[in-house]
């Protein structure tokens, strides 16, 4: 009767150590980063209109579930076409921009990712005076 | 959002319905008899009902329907055009089709059904993490899972139904799957621990983690229920045949409540990417240290417990090693006071301007002010946003970063004036730039080579990029911007406070992170660092949540 019960101490001495070794092996927690790059950058100061909004975030998208908006500085929406997957790249979302004007423009960013969650975000971008 | 609310005990249900049905097939192929059909039929149609209810679910949650007859109209929608409506979809109909061949082809049937448990997971974390070693480890946990854990209510109704020869027979074969699944279980969920808490910080701090605890706790609770089954029960049969039968229904009990923190465990994100809230008022200094000596103890774990283990030696043999792996590494054993938000980096990017803000703020309330006063303890710059949270409540949270991050760059600098390194690796706070050949940029955008930031003096050194702090200076191929930028970074460099700067220099390596400062240095001496640093990395760019 006692073998068994040895043996499955052993198992879990074996178990509980080997976990404990690689949990305290897997470090410290890295903060996430939802929106990982975007053209234009944040921030950027931009001599020209961009052509097309980019935002490339840290999980694959699902397009149809995903939005990009964009405002002007008196926070009028733009009115854009729905957003695509950038080619060859399931984590990226294009859409064309329509002319723009000289001045501050904020995106808003709302997207579905392929393990269903939905997070948003926003960044801020300029055009300059020519 | 109360539709939010609804999809986790959805998606429990569904998980509960789908793995019965193929631990039920699974067992019917491998152990014994078929379960009866009414149980089969029972676990298909709750399975497809709570499908479609996710399905129902996520049409609200995807499109924003403010209606169930808005939700109807966007479930072709969701069903068809996402991953996970998809899957749910394809899983649908393979249980359909394993139920169908139940008792007529009963491989196939449990072979259905349990890759029926696979489809779902195209839309798990793992799959969004891109990550394959991690989403074949899922895979491997969810098929034991279904087939140990739907084994179960089966072999309750066996063991009642067949005489005793049969009865010892089919709990015997039973209980040897159920040791591999086990075995299974226990590595595959050890990985995920590894890759999705977080670390330690990440195991206890976020729903995640706690999520993850809580299962481990119930897994080992039911291990306990498998060993008594099978040590005490099953020789005292017939005598003990009801006991068996009420322990597996436990078993059956603590497996149901698995599942549901299974199903809970799947909705929320890892805890690798959650913000943790540290629960403890007190923390090891420097997590980093634990890594090589913890890689190394798990290595030689397998070998040296492969062999016959002494129990109480081998504690005591973790111990010493640890010890012996810090003390390799120079480092020590501190515990010291920690806070909630100990762990937590700030949400906005670290930059120039961020400092200078906080600095700004820092000087506007005495409570402030007295965070001036270096402490003894080490602070992280989350323990610095919840001593500024408190020390001026009235302030959002954006601004309590910024004094956080001014606080944590003015404690580096303090730190490496003097003991000549800054006590954590520093990322270069981020500045606007002008390049002669790029135009308007960022130092961000610079990564991938070796940066040497300087104020005044600036001498130049083969493989790298100078960038001058002081605006419209001829002699760098980038400038700031804004030369308040040049107070930031006399902060990082412990020069705060002199009111000459001219010589500095700054390295900067290609992941974005501070490898050295120096006051007017040779530019021999300025070239070999350079060498130094783009020949030993630091790791990967700084991230934010």
């Amino acid at each position: 009767m006692n073998r068994p019960t040895g043996r499955a101490a052993a198992v879990a001495m074996r178990g509980l150590l080997l976990g404990g070794g690689l949990l305290l092996a897997a470090g410290p927690a890295l903060a996430h980063a939802h929106l990982h790059s975007s053209q234009p950058a944040a921030d950027a100061v931009l001599a020209a209109a961009p052509a097309e909004l980019q935002v490339a975030l840290t999980e694959p998208l699902e397009p149809r579930f995903s939005a990009l908006e964009l405002r002007d500085a008196a926070g009028q929406a733009i009115a854009l076409p729905p957003p695509r997957l950038a080619e060859g790249d399931t984590k990226r979302l294009v859409v064309s921009l329509p002319p723009l004007q000289p001045g501050r423009y904020t995106v808003l960013w709302r997207v579905t990712s392929v393990d269903t969650h939905r997070t948003e975000g926003r960044f801020a971008f300029t055009i300059r005076q020519p | 959002m109360v539709w939010d609310l609804l999809l986790v005990p959805a998606r429990v249900l569904h998980l509960g319905a789908s793995v019965s049905l193929a631990g039920a097939l699974v067992f019917h192929a491998a152990v014994a008899t078929l379960p009866s059909r009414r149980w089969l039929n029972g676990c298909l149609l709750v399975a497809l009902a709570a499908g479609l209810l996710r399905l129902l679910l996520l049409a609200v949650a995807f499109t924003g329907a403010d209606g169930p007859g808005a939700a109807l109209v966007a479930v072709p929608d969701v069903a068809l055009g996402s991953r996970i409506g998809q899957a749910l979809l394809v899983q649908s109909a393979l249980l359909l089709g394993a139920t169908a061949l139940a008792g007529w082809l009963s491989i196939l049937a449990a072979l259905l059904a349990l890759l029926a448990q696979l489809a779902p997971l195209l839309a798990s974390h793992a799959a969004a993490m891109q990550d394959g070693v991690l989403l074949v480890a899922l895979a491997l946990h969810v098929l034991a899972g279904s087939i140990w854990l739907g084994g179960l209510l089966p072999l309750w109704q066996a063991v009642g139904a067949l005489d005793l020869a049969q009865a010892r027979y089919v709990l015997l074969r039973f209980s040897s799957l159920a040791l591999a699944m086990v075995v299974v279980l226990a590595a595959t969920a050890l990985l995920q621990a590894v890759v999705m808490s977080g670390g330690l910080p990440g195991l206890l701090g976020t729903t995640h983690g706690l999520l993850m605890l809580g299962k481990a706790m119930l897994m080992l609770a039911l291990l306990g229920l498998a060993a008594l089954n099978r040590v005490v029960f099953l020789p005292r049969l017939p005598a003990h045949r009801t006991a068996l039968r009420r322990s597996i229904l436990a078993e059956a009990g603590l497996g149901a409540l698995v599942l549901a923190l299974a199903g809970w465990l799947a909705s929320v994100p890892p805890g690798l990417h959650e913000v943790p809230v540290w629960p403890l008022p007190w923390r090891l200094l420097g997590w980093g240290w634990v890594a090589p000596p913890g890689w190394a103890l798990a290595l030689l774990a397998v070998p040296l417990l492969a062999a016959r283990p002494r129990y109480l030696a081998l504690p005591l043999a973790t111990c010493v090693l640890l010890a012996l792996g810090g003390a390799a590494w120079g480092v020590r054993l501190d515990w010291v006071p920690a806070t909630p938000t100990s762990f937590q980096t700030s949400p906005q990017p670290f930059t120039t301007t961020a400092i200078l803000r906080g600095e700004a703020l820092a000087k506007t309330s005495p409570g402030l002010r007295a965070l001036l006063h270096p402490t003894p303890a080490p602070t992280t710059e989350g323990d610095l946003f919840w001593h500024a949270s408190l020390a001026a409540p009235a302030l959002d949270d954006a601004q309590r970063w910024d004094i956080a991050q001014f606080l944590y760059a003015r404690q580096a600098g303090l730190a490496l004036r003097e003991e000549g390194a800054w006590p954590a690796p520093m990322p270069a706070p981020d500045l606007a730039l002008v390049c002669h050949h790029g135009g308007d940029t960022r130092l961000s955008a610079l990564r991938g080579q070796v940066l040497r930031l300087a104020i005044g003096f600036a001498p130049t050194v083969p493989g790298t990029l100078s960038v001058s702090l002081d605006p419209g200076s001829p002699n760098a191929d980038c400038t700031a911007r804004d030369p308040a930028a040049r107070h930031a970074y006399a902060l990082l460099a412990g020069l705060g406070a002199e009111p000459r700067l001219d010589g500095l220099w700054l390295l900067v390596d290609g992941q974005g992170w501070l490898r050295g400062s120096g006051f007017r240095t040779m530019p021999d001496i300025l070239e070999e660092a350079a060498l130094a640093i783009g020949a030993t990395p630091l790791g990967p760019a700084r991230a934010h949540h």
